[in-house]
């Protein structure tokens, strides 16, 4: 089965070919990324910047892939959550495909397809997953038919918080060097935790405003920089932690997944490895070309669904900017 | 399992207590401890203190964490958890009794309660059974939250019914705080209801409904509507929930 996958969430346009026949199931993967000249990804600007170069990008995954569009048995899409004018591109380009070569229209959860891929390329068959990125901070578990949020970030999330604390403290963009989030290095640096700075965990739950809040007034008032960036990073990434271990415990799971942006990074994937170490537990990490947003995730859980008989009408497939990960009955597995 | 122990516990094995009354008697401080379970934060450890049948938790070292700001997180949620007990206690709420505090090591030694949790009783016992227990909750929690004092965790599991007496017990104060907001306390029923709805669905109603009942019992109905509304606000931080406001109109295609 020769699935194509369209991503469009966020500030990645990416096209996927997947052909799930082959050992080597990825065919084609192309991606164009909206970089804002300053600030956040402005949805408007990112969409127009889609709505130019998607067509394109299209074109090239199917040259890449060498396969015509009529030998492709369906067109997935990533119909949320995200935000609303890049989702409509990807979706307006999908709908546009599945009419006009008649092929049928698969409807993808954004975040499922994070899941999905990365238990295709660790080979994990049951793990509790950490889910974290640009735009979301969640642990997450498979319980009966579901991917059930364990835990989640109450306000913003684990990448939002390092971005944003290395744009106001003049750390980037770029947020990622050389594979190291800027916080990350200028963490290097840092000798002393800054204790006034607050560890939120309630609960199953996590929260970073407060962190971000506290950690920039005391940048603003000559607070050392770099032992700043030490405690943001290490009260970010242990509360983490700590709410993963919960999970392992309730669960009673004997794997660790991490998906998302953030899964690059190597000092939480050193962390994540003494963890696993004290549960006996197995780590995963998904290849950082693959944790982050792309067409391939997309296709590969078109493919699944497909198999499973999940399509959509072109006219119903509408996009969904808040549609939860848990909202998704998962029939495949 | 075997583990490490931190030093004040294994020296307490070593030691001899002898208690004199009429004739002198010779007790072990503490008996060998054997591993019951290991959670996010903590070991759970059971043996006999002196001659008292007990917990110990003990907040292990973690390895992923800087050392100094490890130390201080244990010993700070240890000393935290230990005088959460204490106040329990002095306002008739049923907890293990602490029976030693260690905040350099990260130790608290307990009283052990026998009995089963409400996850594994809330699926097997008939209606008024359970409320029993729910309203008793609610009166627990809300008695706290009167003193200012919050559960942090308090989920099905974190409740304990002796098979002695049917006494309801609270455990596991290590997320607990002291402070007067509303957010807090919210959060306690927050948790709670999302343990109900996690692992015991079809009690959902019987148990919701008789954990208010003793929760305003205590607080009036004034305190307990106020808190389901922050609990509904909760709810709508997590993410993409469709209840939440959009800012723009909602445009669909």
């Amino acid at each position: 089965m020769i699935v194509l996958g369209i991503e469009s969430t966020a500030h990645t346009f990416g096209v996927g070919i997947v052909d799930d026949s082959s050992e080597d199931f990825i065919v084609a993967d192309e991606r164009e990324h909206y970089i804002p000249k300053h600030g956040g990804i402005h949805p408007r600007e990112a969409s127009r910047f889609f709505a130019e170069k998607g067509p394109q990008v299209v074109g090239r995954t199917l040259r890449t892939s060498k396969f015509d569009i009529n030998s492709i048995d369906g067109v997935a899409v990533a119909l949320g959550p995200g935000l609303g004018p890049c989702l409509r591109i990807g979706a307006t380009i999908a709908r546009a495909l599945s009419i006009y070569f008649k092929r049928p229209l698969i409807p993808v959860n954004h975040a499922v397809a994070h899941i999905e891929i990365g238990l295709k390329l660790t080979e994990l068959s049951d793990p509790v997953i950490v889910y974290l990125s640009g735009g979301n901070t969640a642990i997450v578990a498979y319980v009966e038919r579901k991917y059930r949020v364990f835990g989640e970030t109450l306000d913003i999330a684990l990448g939002n918080l390092l971005d944003t604390f290395a744009r106001e403290a003049g750390l980037g963009p770029p947020y990622v060097v050389g594979g190291v989030h800027v916080v990350d290095r200028c963490a290097e640096g840092g000798k002393r935790i800054v204790r006034e700075l607050p560890y939120v965990v309630k609960g199953q739950d996590v929260a970073f405003s407060g962190l971000l809040t506290s950690a920039l007034r005391m940048y603003k008032s000559g607070a050392n920089l770099e032992d700043l960036c030490l405690t943001v990073r290490e009260i970010a990434y242990n509360s983490v932690l700590e709410v993963a271990a919960r999970c392992l415990m309730h669960t009673r799971k004997s794997e660790i997944m991490v998906v998302g942006g953030v899964a690059a990074s190597p000092i939480l994937r050193e962390k994540l490895e003494q963890l696993v170490k004290i549960y006996n537990a197995r780590l995963g990490i998904v290849p950082p070309t693959y944790a982050v947003d792309n067409g391939v995730m997309i296709a590969w859980t078109g493919v699944l669904e497909m198999r499973s008989g999940v399509t959509v009408e072109p006219e119903k497939a509408i996009v969904n900017q808040r549609w939860r990960l848990d909202e998704v009955d998962i029939v495949w597995k | 399992m075997e583990v490490e122990l931190p030093e004040s516990l294994r020296t307490m094995v070593r030691e001899k207590l002898y208690i004199y009354t009429g004739y002198v008697k010779t007790v072990n401080m503490l008996s060998k401890p054997l591993v019951v379970s290991i959670g996010a934060e903590a070991y759970i450890l059971r043996g006999k203190f002196m001659e008292i049948d007990s917990i110990i938790k003990w907040r292990f070292p973690k390895p992923y964490m800087p050392p100094e700001l490890d130390r201080e997180f244990r010993s700070i949620r240890t000393e935290i958890e230990a005088k959460v007990m204490w106040r329990c206690l002095l306002m008739g709420i049923k907890t293990p009794i602490p029976l030693y505090v260690n905040t350099g090591d990260a130790v608290i030694i307990m009283t052990y309660i026998e009995g089963s949790t409400l996850r594994e009783l809330a699926n097997r016992i008939r209606d008024e059974e359970l409320c029993r227990i729910c309203r008793e909750v609610g009166v627990y929690i809300a008695k706290m939250h009167v003193n200012g004092v919050s559960h942090g965790d308090l989920t099905t599991s974190n409740i304990i019914v002796d098979s002695k007496e049917s006494q309801t017990h609270l455990i596991d104060f290590g997320l607990a705080t002291f402070g007067k907001r509303d957010e807090d306390y919210a959060i306690d029923l927050h948790i709670f209801f999302r343990s109900i709805e996690s692992a015991h669905i079809d009690r959902e109603r019987i148990m919701k409904e008789c954990f208010l009942n003793g929760y305003s019992s205590i607080t009036g109905d004034y305190e307990s509507s106020k808190m389901l509304k922050i609990v509904n606000d909760i709810r709508k931080r997590g993410r993409y929930v469709a209840e939440r406001k959009l800012k723009s109109a909602w445009r669909s295609i």
